[in-house]
């Protein structure tokens, strides 16, 4: 049968029992570049007591004794087997070679000085063998799951949790053996069987780069190697990046090392999230976030949702606030998203697919893109313990124009009481003494911008003994933003309370974190099959204050330093937001496992929950409320599960692989609402208090997608791989009644050139074209196209129950739509690979048309049909698409022993419009949340999803010559016009890294361009020097016109961005032996080191949510510029 | 492995429909007799008014605290006639309302051309009619045996939020439905007459489905007696309500002191927005509080004058000062007198029309002498309506009854609506007769504004 035959091949090139060999007397090693070495280690003398134990803790014993590392295959050995030696002095050599006398195991040392314990000189008449052990050779760990093919044979098979190999009954002769493994240069080395060394040793040392064309991938079906699949696919690893970068989150290792990623920040704030576009935006209103697994498991990821990840505000609510300086922007806070809790010091690699053509198997919302995380696993061996310190700080990135500012005296503030004004302040508010140049955030007293601490620890060990492997990992984390209570409100507080201010309102943001990750896998016998347990689980807390969204007004705040008895306390007026979460995953993964000789199966169990407990409060201010209340209280608790079930197979049969499976993923969440006014001293727990004001109720909701999947993959003449799907998809999210869903893919991957030793022509080494296409789509909401009613109890007016007699009623809740389909999402992409010079510039172009036909959209229904009923209804509207290319290269134009260079370049374009709406939908406008309806997006064929439309200025003039222009006196058009599109037109990056004296000093940096970015910039007082004596006319007219429309606000401009440097420094290992350690650099790293601009604000890149895709630069803080220091340790 | 085994276990019911949005249960769970019965009184509630609507969700119950449409109706047909005078006098500019006038002062001053906002009243109409073809498709769906009564109740419902549509909106209101097995079906706007004769089409078919019910019975018979009456029809009308006795009342009670703020305002005492009790409204308005008639008497209220300086006034039928319960009349026998009286009168017999104006008149107050025939036709037409204002004060008849001076007697609009200078920002009165429709229905693609704006 085809699966025996493939799983036969494999367990006798790389696990072939040792029982089955033929015993041989061990034998030094042979390799003449290690012989000091080996001198070095092996003559070393040791004391061993060892009596009757085993032969693992014989080992043990030694290692320990001898402080060296003794690397082996647990299944090479009898390890179980008793043995005894008793030696005052004895050689570690000869202390190895009698513990394993009679094993056939030999002893070898590596060039770092570790001892390898292999089989050796296994002789058969006219019959050779290969064995090796495998590295990563930056790191020098040793690799599993590396690919080993031998091009003589064609023979190939996976190590799988091994760090070795063995390739027996060889005939004599030449053999290039090729190894490869995701997230690593393949390399192909030659050895020779011969008569004379019939064991052949071939160690691999492979060297790490983030995206390579034959690396192995983690698709739907299973892995695969790269070059078998025609999709542009991103691998990251991990530690790859880590070691030369600072990365604090997913996001910063994704953020521009994706080609067609775009990430948009939402603030600088400690935590705060970002969204990721892959490819550009598709779905008008439906969730445009990729979705995300995390060893298999799909996790709760709901990064654009209004809801879930947005903290409490309370909206301008409470009368007691009436200078309140944080209300009515409806936004609130954005908590950290579920990605980003995930320390990326845990993981092994993220592979990023990035539509429809690759992720159609995915099923449903995968067509968005699939982010896939693998956590990292142990390997067999002594533990191994890694540790990372990140210490540093970050601080605002730059200083902010000067404001101008009446200052006048305040009616109401009573007589001598100055104050400063805005300009646009009638005479019944403020009277103007004269016009005063002031920016408070430029001002140390009054400014909120400071400096704020970042700590970070992560500890991770890694091992395995026998059968069973293990990683485990733990961190925390301690942000402190940059954002700072004034000094002189700090004082101001003590003065009125006599007590110090709350540490709160001192330092609002922080962003405090712990987690744990772990992963154990035990090899279920000699079968291959294996189980495997991942878990992880992460805690955050975050807290923000409303002081953030206060910056834009923050100079009218002030006053005059007599006056400051007569004003209330500023902090009194914060808003508090605190976000804990918790999160947990869990995967448990069987392996491999063949309930029938022939049917492997992996099968996968996972749960993801997400727990969210949002609390706010808005003090009342002790000076005007100081006995009756704490302030507005609200809280919002959410539960988010998400449950995964998946089962899979590969079956061979010659050149057709056949991956079939099925998988189930069900979403619950339940979320429960309260809030009150007034909150009672002493009351706290939220459970506890009265509720004054809302009341809030449990909300329940939840959906179940499924799929099975079939994908054949073709393979003619190992260059031509040929891998048509599909996928049959349903859920219950659009309710009982409904029907699968058919998702079809192909992808075509030809490799025309692949020349590692020869190229063609000299230089080139791969070529590869690719083709591929597929849909994938994007449900419905929950209960979208049902008809729903809302059950309620009338009291004391119906006529047939009679006054005062309560009934059940009925209303429609929403009329639905039992024509509602799901977004289709369907991708065509092509491209090419190429490597020249044997891999010294790697090339890859990627070209794509992605159409989301019958997007989804909330149109809004005329009453005359539905009354005030659901007036709204969810619609397939019409047709988006989406064009463009991603390109990468990377170039090593310097790789010496002492010096290597090299570079990274990245470039994205994209082209969003709306191509078509359906017969009789008119265009139709989505009001943003930020700035009322001054601006909003217009869905309209020949436009994109996300443009930023607004009413232009048609004429202003000074009409009252009082030498302003105010709001009356700008004339606006009718209609909007569009102005630009809020993802950039096209992006690029450039990452370069200089290694010198053998890598053991690295530089690294990296800069990110986006090229024609609209933004709105509704903070633009901040920015456009309002109130400024000699600003022009069209300049306050702008400003003066932003309460109606927001086109003098509105900018379209190019941001180039200094990312990251650093500079790192890896200790020699002579000294690391002194720390008993194998490893150990320290790097100094920074990041946002300088921002090339013409924008107004304070940050083009920070877009808060508004509806649907609209999002604004609402005067949230800008993204801090940070300084750290990495240490890193392995021992 | 808990938590592993208990996903299993959760996943075992993947077709189950828990995918519903917040305090909605899976609507295949209402496909029974109880499910209708329940949108029954839901399309009832709709049309009514109650202060506390509890809807139950999941994790509790939640106080709903709308307007019913009825009520919106009461309200927004007295701004516009000469019944109420707007409480909220001007306020800061808007896109709508640039010289600051709110949208109660340009409902009371009739200055509405198409493109400002429009009553909400509107919506709640539109959902009685749509409410009450949802529970009749369940009641003949989900209950086959269910008296048939139940469905001419609502029909008739659905009458009534018709002609309340026409006797309020100008001509053009379109007459949509929503399909109880499908979405909805959009259809272009109806002229006004033809909506009241859509609405007849009601009465008619529920006369043949509330069987014994004599209280559902009269209640179409009065509904189809007053749209004929919007028609003109005059002797089909008091055909119509000729059996209506006397006593015979559609009401419900209504608890004042509940959530709602413009009830409050405009009915009892509670705050200085909304709407007052108006009087000689904008010259040719009825001397409602001066009269010091019984039957629209008025009493100050306790928080005194609005923003403008003016005294506030609350209906006493509806409590005056006094938040409690009192009963709301959608139809009865004293609207059938009046038909009747009105019919009488185009007949030329001003001996009955007198005799059932005053019967009409005893119904509703008692203590009022009886009328004299002034002996002129015009002084006749005069009387009918005063009469008819009086009677049905505040009962959301008036706006049609003076349109119907406009449409059907032919008096100049300036004539019978308030006019002249407006006390708040609004400029003056207008010269509308009627409200515009809201801009939302522009959804609909065969719905291209008015037809007419005329009575």
């Amino acid at each position: 049968m085809p699966g025996r035959r493939f799983a036969s091949l494999a367990a006798l090139l790389v696990t072939g029992p040792i029982a089955a060999q033929t015993p041989s007397v061990p034998t030094a090693d042979t390799r003449p570049q290690v012989a000091a070495v080996r001198a070095e280690v092996l003559d070393r003398h040791i004391a061993l007591h060892v009596r009757g134990v085993t032969l693992e803790a014989a080992l043990d014993a030694v290692a320990a004794a001898g402080h060296v590392r003794v690397l082996y295959s647990p299944s090479r050995l009898p390890l179980a087997q008793i043995v005894s030696l008793s030696a005052d002095s004895i050689t570690i050599g000869d202390a190895l070679d009698t513990l394993l006398n009679g094993t056939g195991v030999g002893v070898s040392v590596s060039p770092e000085g570790w001892v390898l314990l292999g089989e050796t000189n296994l002789k058969r008449q006219g019959l050779g063998w290969i064995q090796g052990f495998l590295f990563d050779s930056a790191t020098k760990l040793p690799l599993t799951y590396v690919t080993l093919t031998i091009d003589e044979t064609g023979k190939s098979g996976n190590t799988g949790p091994h760090t070795d190999y063995l390739v027996p009954n060889l005939r004599h002769g030449t053999y290039h053996i090729n190894a490869r493994r995701v997230g690593y240069v393949p390399q192909t080395r030659a050895v020779v069987v011969d008569n004379d060394t019939a064991a052949a040793r071939l160690d691999f040392y492979l060297a790490p780069q983030p995206s390579k064309l034959q690396e192995v991938v983690t698709t739907a079906t299973g892995p695969e190697r790269r070059y078998e699949v025609g999709n542009d696919i991103t691998v990251l690893n991990v530690d790859s990046v880590t070691s030369v970068a600072p990365i604090a989150s997913v996001t910063e290792l994704l953020a521009t090392r994706v080609p067609g990623l775009t990430v948009q920040p939402t603030s600088g704030v400690p935590g705060a999230p970002a969204r990721l576009r892959l490819r550009g935006m598709s779905s008008i209103e439906r969730s445009d976030d990729p979705i995300i697994i995390v060893d298999g498991v799909r996790i709760y990821y709901d990064q654009s949702g209004s809801y879930n990840n947005q903290q409490n505000a309370t909206s301008g609510g409470g009368s007691a606030v009436g200078t309140r300086v944080a209300t009515g922007t409806g936004l609130g806070y954005f908590g950290p998203a579920a990605l980003d809790q995930i320390d990326p010091n845990s993981l092994e690699s993220v592979e990023v697919m990035k539509g429809p053509s690759a992720s159609a198997l995915y099923g449903s919302d995968a067509a968005n893109g699939v982010i896939i995380i693998t956590t990292k696993r142990g390997r067999p061996g002594p533990t191994r313990w890694n540790l990372t310190v990140d210490n540093g700080f970050e601080t605002q990135p730059g200083r902010w124009p000067t404001n101008y500012y009446r200052f006048g005296h305040g009616i109401g503030l009573g007589s001598g009481g100055s104050q400063l004004c805005s300009i646009y302040d009638g005479p019944q508010t403020c009277t103007t003494d004269s016009i005063v140049p002031f920016q408070a955030l430029n001002d140390t007293r009054y400014s909120p911008l400071g400096t704020g601490l970042d700590q970070a620890v992560s500890l991770g060990a890694s091992g395995g003994n026998g059968p069973v492997t293990f990683a485990v990992s733990g961190n925390i984390g301690d942000r402190n933003g940059y954002l700072h209570l004034p000094s002189i409100e700090v004082q101001r507080f003590d003065k009125f309370h006599t007590v110090a201010a709350p540490g709160w309102m001192k330092n609002p943001d922080t962003y405090t974190t712990w987690g744990a990750a772990s992963n154990l896998r035990v090899l279920l016998g000699k079968s291959g099959a294996s189980l495997s347990l991942s878990s992880n689980l992460y805690h955050s807390q975050q807290q923000q204050s409303s002081l953030q969204t206060a910056l834009p007004i923050l100079g009218s705040n002030y006053i005059d330093t007599t006056q400051l008895a007569t004003q209330p306390l500023i902090a009194e007026y914060y808003e508090r937001a605190r976000l804990t979460t918790l999160t947990f995953t869990n995967a448990l993964t069987l392996g491999n496992w063949s309930p029938i000789r022939w049917l492997p199966l992996d099968l996968t169990v996972g749960l993801n929950v997400q727990s969210l407990n949002n609390t706010s409060l808005t003090p009342r201010g002790y000076v005007l409320y100081s006995a009756d209340s704490l302030g507005t209280y609200m809280m919002n608790q959410s539960m988010n599960v998400m449950e995964t079930i998946s089962i899979g197979t590969h079956v061979q049969v010659k050149f057709l692989t056949l991956a079939t499976g099925f998988n189930i993923q069900n979403q619950t969440t339940q979320t429960l609402a309260n809030s009150t006014d007034d909150l009672p001293l002493g009351v706290s727990v939220p459970n506890t208090f009265v509720c004054n004001g809302l009341c809030g109720s449990l909300i329940s909701q939840g959906a179940t997608t499924y799929g099975w999947y079939i994908q054949p993959s073709f393979n003619f003449s190992r260059r031509l791989y040929v891998s048509p799907g599909f996928r049959l998809d349903g859920g219950t999210a659009s309710g009982s009644n409904h029907s699968l869903t058919f998702f079809p893919k192909i992808d075509v991957s030809y490799i025309a050139v692949e020349r590692t030793n020869h190229p063609m022509f000299g230089f080139l080494s791969t070529l590869r074209p690719r083709l591929a296409f597929g849909i994938a789509g994007v449900q419905p909401a929950p209960g979208d196209k049902l008809r729903l009613f809302l059950p309620g109890t009338v009291v004391g007016i119906d006529p047939s129950g009679g006054a005062g007699t309560p009934v059940s009623t009925l209303t429609l809740g929403s009329i639905g739509n039992t024509r509602l389909q799901p977004e289709r999402s369907r991708e065509l992409e092509g491209g090419v690979d190429v490597d020249l010079w044997s891999g010294r510039v790697s090339f890859s172009a990627t070209g794509y048309q992605k159409m989301r036909y019958d997007a989804i959209l909330d149109v809004p229904l005329a009453p005359s049909a539905v009354g005030d009923f659901g007036n709204d209804q969810q619609r397939n509207v019409g047709t988006v698409e989406n064009t463009g290319i991603n390109l990468q290269a990377t170039i090593l134009p310097i790789e010496l022993r002492a010096i290597t260079w090299s570079i990274t370049g990245l470039f994205s374009q994209n082209t969003n419009s709306v191509k078509r709406l359906e017969p009789g939908q008119p265009p139709i406008k989505i009001v943003g949340a930020t700035g009322g309806s001054t601006y909003y997006t217009e869905i309209k064929p020949g436009f994109p999803i996300d443009g930023i439309w607004a009413r232009p200025i048609l004429s202003y003039a000074d009409a009252n010559h009082d030498g302003y222009i105010e709001p009356g006196e700008v004339r606006l058009a009718d209609s909007a016009v569009f102005l630009g599109e809020a993802l950039p037109k096209y992006e690029a990056s450039l990452s370069t890294g200089l290694g010198l004296f053998g890598n053991r000093i690295m530089l690294n940096t990296a800069f990110d361009y986006q090229h024609h970015l609209t933004q709105v910039n509704v903070a633009s007082p901040l920015g456009l020097e309002v109130n400024q004596p000699n600003a022009t006319f069209g300049l306050e007219a702008a400003v003066a016109a932003g309460g109606q429309s927001a086109y003098g606000e509105i900018q379209t401009v190019n941001v180039l961005r200094w990312n990251t440097a650093s500079v790192a420094y890896n200790v020699p290992e002579r000294f690391v032996r002194w720390f008993r350690a194998t490893s150990m650099s320290i790097a100094l790293q920074a990041s946002n080191l300088a921002l090339w601009t013409s924008y107004r604000g304070k940050d083009p890149a920070v877009n808060v949510f508004g509806n649907g895709n609209l999002t604004a630069d609402t005067g949230q803080l800008p993204l801090p510029r940070m300084y750290s220091v990495h240490f890193s340790l392995g021992i | 492995m808990l938590a592993l085994g208990a996903t299993a276990c959760n996943l075992s019911s993947i077709n189950g429909s828990s995918a519903l949005p917040a305090g909605t249960v899976d609507p295949n769970s209402f496909h029974t007799p109880a499910g209708a019965m329940a949108l029954y009184e839901g399309a009832i509630y709709t049309f009514q008014y109650t202060p506390e609507h509890l809807t139950t969700g999941a994790g509790g119950t939640i106080s709903q605290t709308a307007n019913g449409a009825f009520v919106d109706y009461m309200l927004t047909s007295g701004l516009i006639s000469d019944e109420l005078q707007a409480g909220n006098l001007g306020g800061p500019p808007s896109s709508y309302y640039p010289d600051g006038a709110q949208f109660g002062d340009s409902l009371d001053a009739r200055a509405l051309p198409e493109g400002v906002n429009a009553p909400g009243v509107y919506l709640g109409l539109q959902g009685v009619r749509a409410a009450s073809s949802e529970a009749i498709g369940a009641l003949t769906a989900w209950d086959p045996g269910s008296p048939p009564a139940l469905r001419g109740h609502l029909m008739v419902l659905r009458g009534y939020a018709e002609i309340m549509l026409a006797d309020l909106f100008c001509s053009g209101v379109p007459l949509s439905t929503l399909d109880f097995s499908g979405d909805y079906t959009y259809e272009p706007g109806s002229t006004t007459s033809q909506i009241y004769r859509a609405a007849i089409a009601q009465f008619d078919s529920a006369v043949t489905l509330v069987g014994d019910s004599a209280r559902l019975l009269n209640l179409a018979r009065v509904g189809k007696g007053r749209a004929l009456l919007d028609l003109g029809q005059f002797a089909s009308a008091a055909q119509a309500v000729g059996a209506v006795p006397d006593n015979f009342a559609y009401q419900f009670p209504v608890d004042w002191s509940g959530g709602n703020t413009d009830g409050k305002s405009i009915f009892s005492t509670a705050v200085t927005v909304g709407a007052t009790v108006a009087d000689q409204e904008g010259i040719n308005g009825l001397p409602f509080r001066s009269s010091g008639d019984p039957r629209s008497a008025s009493a100050p209220a306790p928080t005194g004058p609005n923003t403008f300086g003016q005294p506030q006034y609350s209906a006493v039928k509806y409590g005056g000062s006094v938040l409690g319960v009192t009963p709301i009349t959608v139809a009865d026998g004293i609207e059938a007198r009046l038909i009747e009286a009105e019919a009488a009168m185009q007949a030329g017999d001003y001996a009955t029309w007198l005799s059932k104006l005053n019967r009409a008149r005893l119904l509703a107050a008692d203590t009022l002498p009886p009328l004299t025939d002034p002996g002129i036709d015009t002084a006749r037409v005069s009387l009918t309506f005063s009469e008819r204002a009086y009677d049905l004060f505040l009962t959301g008849h008036r706006q049609g009854d003076l349109r119907r001076l406009v449409r059907e007697y032919h008096r100049p609009q300036i004539t019978v609506y308030p006019w002249g200078r407006y006390p708040s920002a609004v400029p003056g009165y207008g010269s509308n007769t009627n409200a515009p429709l809201p801009r939302t229905e522009l959804n609909n693609p065969y719905f291209h504004g008015c037809l007419d704006r005329g009575a």
